[in-house]
């Protein structure tokens, strides 16, 4: 066998393979997006209530004066803010003054602050405060006197810790979805290389039978495989089947035209001269074997895989040709049976076996043939199908038609008369694995069934 | 009666040629298709032998375009093939009858002979037009039981009546279909075998079957009376 390898699409592992690690990295990337985010917020939040227990922890300590202005007293309970340089501060004003914790001290671009009204309380990230987390809340302040001042309490943070924190969660994340996707791949590939491995044995089986150390695919394959290792084992039968038949029909042939050739040789060796008439018979005969043989070479060739023929059509083309062939009989022709009524084989075929079997109907009945077209047994694929050619002539005994039949069976037993139709018929069905067989007729003559398998 | 054969092998057509002229039918070879349509459309042909593989044009198409053209004449084709697919399909497109090669001459014969008859209605060889009885089988004829001794042209000119009674024959007509192609026959012969036909054939002169039509020719008449 040639090999054609430019011409072979590309191998199923590798796009199998393609496939899913291409729907495996889309899946990973949104699931790590929304862990992300999911990440963020959740630290944001903690954040926000780190802040707002610091504002609180200065509400609980903190004083204002006779002017109104903001006094702390120097010992805070929460020591980042005492400490200058560290990343938490926190502040308070009011209309008349301000306090800033000591860890302000020295730093550039403090985080700005306003009062804001009695009641509010807000949140900001350094996307709008500069580079600071910002949490605030708006206050009334009432003194001795009964006057209530207007006081704001803030805390704030250095993003860097917050965005430190998101960045070692962000790279932990990366690099298990990695180490998953990673996993999944190669589990993939073992899966994908476990699935095709019944395909790959089908190859080698069929490359067994091809060596000659198999007959058949006999493995157990996967029902998903069953219908391509079925079709495939009935197209090696056949094939086995009709390498037989050629053959056969070969030895025969050569069998036969021994005959023949030897009275042929026999004249010629002869003192007389050869008779006109004898080298005439002998060559007729010759012919004669010669079509017989080939054609039955053609008819018992093992068929497979066909599709559906409307049956009941080609009865009736055959029946209206049969018409005009026995015109001087007057022969009436009865086609009975559903219009849609299909048998898989080859339409040559079906008109060869319908065309026999009819016309001997025609030639042998009393001028009347009746073809009755029937479903036959259900099959998981489709249906079998039965056709029965009666007609109203003597009949045949049960021996005749054993004898009928026989005749087909070598070619240089055959002679040519009644009934080679029959022979020629009983081969046909018996290529499609069919019977044919006579059954008691409703006309009073012959009637042959012949029926398809199911399949 | 005028038969065309249309056959390339020679030999074949050759020995159908001889086969035929020698059961009296005036007979034209064609060996190729293009050729063969042309005889078979153009010539007054009684029928057609044709063989279904041929150079040029195939048989079938043949059949088809004298179908197409209402040329009625039966067709006989020959094939070498005897699937009933082929058979069937050559029916359909017009064929009146089939034969398989190789084939013996003598049911050819006997099939060209049968179709003749069936084409002029006859459902049995044994035809009778008053007292004169005719088997287009065996060409025997008989007046009153009795066999008249016709001569092989006397038989085709009776044949010819007998498959067109009632039917005006011209003079022309007949030389058409009795004589073939490179025939050229003298204008007195058909007189003279009509006359000797009626002689034999109403030896008392009371019956008359060939009515002689003036400047139109022959009319064979079927009944006695």
């Amino acid at each position: 066998m040639l090999g054609r390898k430019s011409d072979s699409a590309p191998s199923l592992l590798v796009q199998l393979l393609f496939g899913a690690v291409l729907a495996l990295m889309l899946a990973l990337s949104l699931i790590a997006l929304a862990v992300d985010r999911g990440f963020r917020s959740a630290a944001e939040g903690a954040l926000k209530e780190r802040l707002e227990s610091v504002v609180f922890l200065l509400l609980s300590t903190i004083e204002l004066d006779e002017q109104g202005r903001p006094v702390i007293d120097d010992s805070l309970a929460e020591p980042r803010l005492d400490q200058p340089g560290s990343s938490l501060h926190a502040g308070a004003l009011t209309p008349h003054g301000v306090w800033e914790s000591p860890s302000l001290m020295g730093v550039t671009g403090p985080p700005a602050y306003r009062l804001i009204e009695r009641g509010r309380e807000l949140f900001r990230g350094p996307e709008i405060d500069g580079s600071w987390y910002v949490f605030a809340i708006g206050l009334g302040w009432e003194q001795p006197d009964g006057e209530i001042i207007d006081l704001t309490l803030w805390a704030a943070e250095d993003p860097d810790r917050f965005q430190s924190t998101v960045a070692g969660f962000r790279g932990d994340l990366w690099r298990w979805m990695g180490l998953a996707a990673a996993l999944v791949i190669i589990a993939q590939l073992f899966i994908l290389f476990m699935l095709l491995r019944p395909l790959r044995e089908v190859a080698q089986d069929v490359a067994d039978i091809e060596a000659g150390r198999e007959e058949g695919l006999a493995g157990r394959y996967p029902r998903e495989l069953q219908p391509l290792t079925t079709n495939l084992n009935a197209l090696l039968k056949t094939e086995r089947s009709n390498a037989t038949h050629y053959r056969q029909a070969l030895a025969d042939l050569a069998h036969a035209l021994k005959t023949p050739l030897a009275v042929i040789r026999a004249r010629l060796d002869s003192d007389q001269p050869p008779d006109q008439d004898d080298l005439e018979r002998a060559l007729s005969e010759m012919d004669r074997l010669l079509r017989r043989q080939l054609e039955r070479a053609a008819r018992s060739t093992r068929r497979t895989l066909h599709q559906p023929i409307e049956v009941v059509p080609l009865v009736r083309r055959l029946a209206d040709s049969l018409s005009r062939l026995y015109a001087e009989d007057q022969v009436r022709f009865e086609v009975e049976g559903s219009e849609t009524l299909t048998a898989y084989a080859d339409e040559r075929d079906l008109m060869e076996l319908c065309g026999n079997l009819m016309d001997n109907a025609a030639k042998y009945g009393r001028g009347r043939v009746r073809v009755t077209i029937e479903p036959g047994l259900p099959g998981a694929r489709h249906a079998g199908l039965t056709i029965i050619v009666d007609d109203n002539g003597p009949g045949i005994s049960e021996q005749q038609f054993a004898d009928l039949l026989q005749r087909g069976v070598r070619a240089d037993e055959h002679r040519e008369g009644q009934g080679l139709g029959l022979a020629i018929a009983a081969q046909l069905v018996e290529a499609y694995d069919g019977r044919l067989e006579q059954v008691s007729s409703e006309l009073g003559g012959a009637a042959i069934r012949i029926q398809f398998p199911p399949r | 009666m005028r038969i065309l054969v249309i056959e390339d092998e020679t030999e074949l057509r050759e020995l159908l040629g001889r086969a035929l002229k020698k059961e009296g039918f005036a007979v034209d070879l064609c060996a190729d298709g293009v050729e063969g349509l042309y005889f078979a459309t153009e010539y007054p042909v009684d029928m057609a032998i044709i063989d279904l593989g041929l150079p040029g044009q195939s048989g079938m198409e043949i059949v088809r375009e004298l179908r197409k053209k209402d040329l009625k004449y039966p067709v006989l084709i020959l094939t070498a093939r005897s699937d009933w697919q082929d058979k069937v399909q050559a029916l359909e497109l017009g064929a009146d009858d089939y034969v398989t090669k190789p084939f013996r001459m003598e049911e050819l014969i006997a099939r060209v002979h049968a179709l003749l008859r069936r084409s002029a209605g006859h459902a049995a060889p044994e035809v009778e037009f008053g007292p004169i009885s005719i088997n287009l089988s065996s060409q025997d004829v008989r007046l009153r039981d009795q066999v008249l001794d016709l001569t092989s042209f006397e038989y085709k000119v009776l044949e010819y009546f007998a498959l067109h009674p009632e039917q005006v024959v011209s003079k022309m007509e007949l030389n058409e279909h009795l004589y073939d192609e490179d025939a050229d026959p003298d204008s007195n012969v058909i007189e003279v075998i009509i006359g000797r036909l009626r002689r034999k054939l109403d030896p008392e002169g009371d019956w008359q079957p060939i009515e002689t039509l003036r400047g139109r020719g022959y009319r064979f008449r079927a009944k006695s009376d």
